[in-house]
């Protein structure tokens, strides 16, 4: 047949490596890791390195979706310092944590649309767009708070999430089971959902999306708002998770790791494909690289630089096979 | 003929070819340009026009022949290289900087400095002044280019350009965003430079400036050289010949039978005085439930404009629209599909298909909805059709998951066919639905186009092949410039009589230039279709 020849060509091993890129150096990093890091093979690193990579996860699944509609989201960090230091200072004061919880989403989904709206309807850069609501919303964060750390009780479900432990599986912490949820939802948006697909059509080409009836606006809007939420959740569960409230530090770069994910994952940074499996790998491998640095006993910024590598190597790998 | 020696001869072009991978974009060829002279360059769309213009500024290096200005071979490799030998070019989309002065832009990468290598001010805007004052045109030179109207932006373009050592002139569709007076005002330029003793090679497609500025026509066809004609010695209705080309075998087109059952079939869609700015005069069209209706024209006569009004793509314009009797407003394409119209677009890359996503996806886009529960795709029931669309329409591919730019051209426009069949679609437009794609997947299209029509679909058939819209359509309008010149149908469906329309209806719009000064839609008046 005809057909086949073109196809032939996507099993070369090229092509198999810029696909699984992020999973397979997240297997090449837990050999090395094996062989050379003490107490590396347990269990317990599973766990560790999945309840470390929580929050992440969900800022890289907004991010994803954001990426493959064809925009960025910059305002994932301070996204999160606003909905953590929302929810905690209401805890403290006394809410039901679920209302609390509540009132923080709701805040998220205004910052999503505010963040589509500047994209999708006054038309800015993303990349403009978001480095504005980036700063904005950290400082916003940082003037409600009055830029002070506090620490929040740990009971209730801050507990349930950062200490519990389910003991018949293995021991497994209970953030796990937010963090596969959100992997869960994401790969039904795009898989299942129509707005997965207009989501990818508005990324590969908003014009020709606008021919076939899309709304663009209506999409992108949306995808902010998804990313604003689960960014939102993610910042939550990393407050609990470490039962401190900080809208100073909390997810602090967390967009950029998030980018690097999606990136990794194989997700093309112009849009119009989400690999979520691919960035699931992403940020494991993100945290992975950190866990690596630590275990080498290497000074802690050094995981950054590496994260840098990493993150020009998988783009390079992409951009070498666009041509 | 004697091709040394002639008289005032500055460029010369021999036996020049260029192929793009395996097209050939130009074979053979030749024509020289006399100081002193406009020549105008003619020729449809792909007939090499720009090619070769891009071959004589050093954008393209040609496969072969030779260029001679003044007798010395050239073989300029980059702009700047043609530019020192004295071909000067003014594009259509102008190399301007539109924030810069227009003092600063005269002089951009020639700046008159003074000994300590700062720029003189005071010199450059005198000069710029001078410049501009032998064209006789009176501007504050230090104001932004981009406050200035298309007309005098185009003025400081040809100023830049002839002000250093220019010998040739090239002037790419120079009037094609200009208004009637404002055309004047460069014709008036273009004489100027002429009697100057520059050569001025000027490209456009409107026919009736070419008569009024050029003194002799160069007409290129598919990359090959018609002829050179003395403009005096052509007229309206052999210059559109001679571009169009007259084949025999294009003229014994079998033309499609007679559809009694049209008679009495209800108006589905029409239009009533549509005017865009420029583009369109006083459309009136109506296509019948079941009709085919070609439009046939030539480059700018508004054909896809039309197209995109009528989708809902363009709100720019006066006029009305109806659908089944009723009035309707237009808002976005969104609004037309759901109405039943759909717009198969000429541009299959830049807005036809989602590149990397699946055949399935691009062919259910705009009917997504019908798959989905609550925001959830029913997949077998998506699946399903697009199997059964796959296979109605013949596209070849594995499956509705391979991605849809690895297909050929032909099965991509299939695809694109399919899109708008899986939905209730009652009005389709076609543009260009065969260009770029081969012999085999055109007469399937054409084909399918037929079958679409008697299943009781209306559409409307836009295409640079008069043999198909012969083939295939039950009436056909021809249009010029933005005017309805006439409407054809049964036995007047002809190539002589399409080609005659359009050169008719240059002969009557020059005709209304003529006597009032302006382009009205003077043409429409006498005209009812």
């Amino acid at each position: 047949m005809e057909m086949t020849k073109p196809f032939r060509r996507n099993l070369s091993f090229r092509s198999f490596f810029i696909n699984n890129a992020a999973l397979l150096m997240c297997v090449l990093l837990v050999i090395y890791n094996g062989i050379f890091s003490n107490n590396f093979m347990r269990i317990n690193t599973l766990w560790n390195l999945l309840s470390q990579t929580a929050a992440l996860m969900f800022a890289a699944m907004g991010q994803t979706l954001v990426i493959s509609s064809g925009c960025t989201d910059l305002s994932i960090g301070s996204t999160m310092a606003i909905a953590s230091s929302v929810c905690g200072t209401l805890m403290r004061a006394g809410w039901n944590a679920g209302i609390a919880i509540l009132v923080s989403l709701i805040i998220c989904v205004i910052i999503g649309l505010l963040n589509g709206t500047l994209v999708a309807h006054l038309h800015i850069q993303p990349m403009v767009a978001m480095l504005v609501s980036r700063m904005v919303w950290r400082a916003v964060a940082n003037i409600y708070t009055k830029g002070i750390t506090q620490s929040i009780e740990t009971d209730g479900i801050v507990k349930l999430i950062a200490q519990t432990r389910i003991v018949s599986l293995a021991r497994m912490p209970v953030i796990v089971i937010p963090m596969l949820l959100v992997v869960l939802i994401t790969v039904f948006i795009v898989k299942k959902m129509k707005l997965g697909r207009k989501i990818e059509a508005v990324g590969n080409n908003q014009r020709t999306a606008y021919l076939c009836g899309v709304s663009v606006a209506g999409t992108i809007l949306t995808v902010y708002v998804l990313s604003a939420c689960f960014a939102g959740v993610g910042g939550m569960l990393e407050m609990f998770r470490s039962s401190s409230m900080d809208s100073n530090t909390v997810g602090i770069d967390f967009e950029m790791f998030a980018i690097a994910a999606a990136t990794i994952g194989g997700t093309n940074m112009r849009g119009g494909k989400a690999r979520i499996m691919g960035s699931v790998f992403g940020a494991l491998l993100m945290t992975l690289i950190t866990m690596t640095v630590n275990y080498a006993n290497i000074t802690y910024e050094m995981a950054n630089v590496f994260k840098a590598a990493v993150i020009v190597f998988a783009i390079a790998l992409q951009s070498s096979e666009k041509s | 003929m004697e091709k040394k020696n002639n008289q005032g001869c500055i460029l010369e072009a021999t036996h020049i070819r260029k192929t793009f991978s395996q097209v050939v974009a130009l074979n053979d060829v030749s024509f020289e340009l006399r100081a002193g002279e406009v020549m105008a360059l003619m020729g449809e769309n792909g007939a090499g026009k720009s090619t070769l213009v891009k071959i004589i500024t050093g954008l393209y290096t040609k496969d072969s022949g030779t260029i001679r200005l003044d007798g010395k071979e050239i073989n300029p490799k980059t702009v700047l290289e043609s530019q020192k030998c004295g071909i000067q070019t003014v594009f259509q989309e102008l190399n301007l900087s539109p924030f810069l002065s227009v003092a600063e832009n005269l002089f951009l990468g020639h700046e008159i400095k003074d000994r300590y290598g700062r720029i003189d001010w005071k010199k450059t805007n005198e000069r710029a002044r001078e410049m501009l004052g032998e064209m006789s045109i009176d501007i504050d030179v230090t104001t932004p280019l981009k406050n200035l109207t298309a007309a005098l932006q185009q003025m400081v373009a040809i100023a830049r350009a002839v002000s250093v050592n220019a010998k040739v002139l090239i002037l790419d569709e120079p009037s094609s965003s200009l208004d009637a007076d404002e055309v004047e005002v460069l014709f008036r330029e273009v004489r100027r430079l002429k009697a100057k003793g520059l050569g001025i090679i000027y490209i456009t497609h409107r026919m009736n400036e070419v008569f009024e500025i050029s003194d002799r026509i160069t007409i290129l066809r598919n990359g090959e050289l018609v002829g050179v004609f003395d403009s005096e010695e052509l007229d309206m209705g052999r210059l559109v010949k001679n571009m169009i080309g007259n084949e025999m075998g294009r003229a014994t087109v079998v033309r499609k039978k007679e559809n009694p059952a049209l008679k009495d079939a209800p108006v589905l869609y029409e239009l009533k005085n549509v005017s865009k700015k420029n583009r369109l005069y006083n459309v009136n069209l109506s296509i019948k439930r079941g009709e085919i209706v070609g439009l046939a024209g030539l480059l700018g006569s508004g054909r896809t404009e039309l197209a995109k009004i009528i989708f809902g793509d363009d709100q720019d314009f006066t006029g009305e629209l109806y659908m089944s009797g009723e009035k309707i407003k237009l808002t976005s394409p969104n609004q037309a599909i759901r109405r039943g119209v759909a717009y198969c677009t000429e541009e299959r890359r830049s807005e036809g298909i989602f590149a990397l996503m699946g055949v399935g996806d691009n062919v259910i886009m705009p009917s997504i909805d019908n798959y989905a529960k609550l925001g959830v795709i029913n997949d077998k029931k998506k699946n399903r059709v697009i199997d059964e669309f796959i296979q109605k329409l013949a596209i070849k591919t594995p499956s509705g998951k391979v991605q849809i730019n690895k297909l050929s051209g032909g099965n991509q426009q299939k695809a694109l066919v399919a899109r708008w069949l899986c939905m209730d679609t009652k009005f389709i437009i076609f543009d260009e639905p065969t260009r770029g794609i081969d012999v085999g997947a055109k007469s399937e299209i054409e084909k399918l186009i037929q079958e679409l029509a008697a299943a009781g679909l209306s559409v409307l058939y836009i295409s640079s092949e008069f043999e198909e819209l012969i083939r295939g359509c039950d009436r056909v309008v021809v249009l010029y410039e933005g005017h309805v010149v006439d409407s054809l149908t049964g036995e007047d469906i002809s190539y002589d009589n399409i080609l005659g329309k359009i050169a008719e209806g240059a002969k009557r719009l020059h005709a209304a230039k003529e006597r009032d000064g302006v382009s009205s839609g003077e043409l429409n008046a006498r005209q009812e279709v």
